[in-house]
């Protein structure tokens, strides 16, 4: 009752603040900005790879990333969230979004997050505990994994366009009743531009409930019953650091480099199905804009 | 003389056919051969994309018979309309809008349609922009 309270009181603030008017769209050289009513479909092709933390559960190379959006004058489409703006201003946005957990991603070669990745590992493999994290004796193994099913997260994110970069709060629920969980997000990022160089730098904390850890890091009774009484799962934090650079060519070609490492939070690499404590991905290659 | 005579058969002929190519014209123009829908004006330019055209238009048709007709428009606070005498061949509409209006001419008796006109919106304004929320190319 009062989770659904908490919900009516958070949606009713933000569509109060739908009365602003969408003045100015603050966009200028130095932020991406696209074109209103236009589909903008783009294709980098290279190599990269995304390492995953999952113990027996192969790295996931990258070969192709898409980028798809669409920007009409209120709602958005970007690369699989969906969003509403209720305000713009030259120095914040206000928008109700979905986005999906990467989390997922580490159990499935088709989740949203892995689309056209190649030779990820999508078979419930049975599990070793890991050994190079404790520096203990032989553990019971954990038996195949049952699902960690898809879901969406729904809620609201906040930009503040400041001279010292943009800082991005959002949060957001399990809309599908899946794992009702809730993750939070504080992100600072920067953008430079210099002549046809394009670089952005982010530094971000990810905070993911007890529920969340739970369900896709968890051990349920079926995998191992030993392990389900011994790790319990907690609302963890998780820190990031992304950076991409790109040397513009032309209007259609540009040169890509981009980078993500992860922290994972304790909390997380406690649980017996991780193997290590970070999650790092790169990507080098060409894009095209079409 | 019969130089003459066959001179002046040639000139008869000519008339008679300028004659006839004149009256067939005049026929065409009366009753085209299919039924014709005219809007005026046919284009409306904005300043902005938010700013709406507040126009009077009007509709004009001819037909290849005399019949009663319907017109149908996506329009909303005019989508349907119907003449209940032959004899008026033209609607005056007073519009206001942001996007293109369609008409459709139909036959009241076999509700067949007629002829098409359209109404275009267009903006002189340059394409607007917005700022991407997220990076185009994110490493997930």
């Amino acid at each position: 009752m009062s989770r659904n309270c908490l919900s009516i009181s958070l949606g009713l603030l933000l569509f109060s603040l739908s009365g602003l008017a969408l003045a100015d769209s603050g966009c200028n050289q130095d932020e991406e900005c696209i074109p209103v009513g236009q589909w903008e479909l783009g294709l980098a092709l290279g190599w990269g790879k995304k390492t995953n933390p999952l113990a027996d559960y192969e790295d996931i190379p990258l070969y192709l990333l898409p980028s798809v959006a669409y920007y009409g004058d209120n709602w958005f489409f970007d690369n699989g969230n969906l969003g509403y703006t209720l305000a713009e201003d030259e120095h914040f946005s206000v928008n109700l979004t979905t986005s999906y957990s990467l989390d997922r991603a580490y159990f499935y070669r088709w989740d949203p997050s892995n689309i056209f990745i190649a030779n990820g590992n999508n078979q419930a493999a049975a599990i070793a505990t890991q050994e190079s994290l404790r520096d203990q004796g032989p553990q019971p193994a954990i038996g195949a994994l049952e699902a960690r099913h898809f879901t969406l997260l729904g809620g609201a994110e906040a930009f503040f366009y400041t001279p010292m970069g943009t800082f991005r709060l959002a949060l957001g629920h399990d809309l599908f009743d899946v794992h009702r969980g809730t993750e939070a997000q504080i992100k600072w990022a920067y953008k430079l531009a210099l002549q046809r160089w394009r670089f952005d730098l982010a530094l971000l904390l990810e905070w993911k409930s007890r529920e969340i850890v739970d369900y896709y890091y968890g051990i349920r009774p079926g995998e191992s019953r030993y392990w389900n009484q011994e790790y319990r799962a907690e609302a963890a934090w998780n820190r990031g650091a992304e950076f991409s650079g790109r040397y513009v060519l032309n209007e259609h070609w540009e040169l890509l480099l981009a980078t993500r490492y992860t922290k994972i939070a304790a909390e997380i690499v406690a649980s017996p199905l991780l193997n290590k404590d970070y999650s790092s991905s790169y990507f080098i290659g060409a894009a095209y804009r079409f | 003389m019969v130089t003459r005579g066959i001179q002046y058969i040639h000139f008869g002929i000519l008339c008679w056919l300028l004659a006839m190519a004149l009256h067939g014209e005049a026929l065409a123009a009366d009753k085209p051969r299919l039924a014709r829908l005219k809007l005026t004006p046919e284009q409306c330019i904005t300043q902005t994309k938010a700013q709406s055209c507040d126009m009077q238009i009007t509709l004009q048709w001819q037909l290849v018979h005399e019949e009663l007709i319907c017109i149908i428009s996506d329009y909303g606070a005019r989508q349907h309309w119907c003449n209940d005498s032959p004899e008026v061949d033209r609607l005056t509409l007073q519009i206001e809008t942001h996007k293109d209006i369609h008409f459709v001419m139909i036959s009241q008796a076999t509700h067949k349609t007629l002829a098409k006109a359209q109404l275009t919106v267009s903006s002189v304004a340059a394409p607007q922009v917005r700022r991407r929320y997220r990076n185009p190319w994110s490493v997930f």
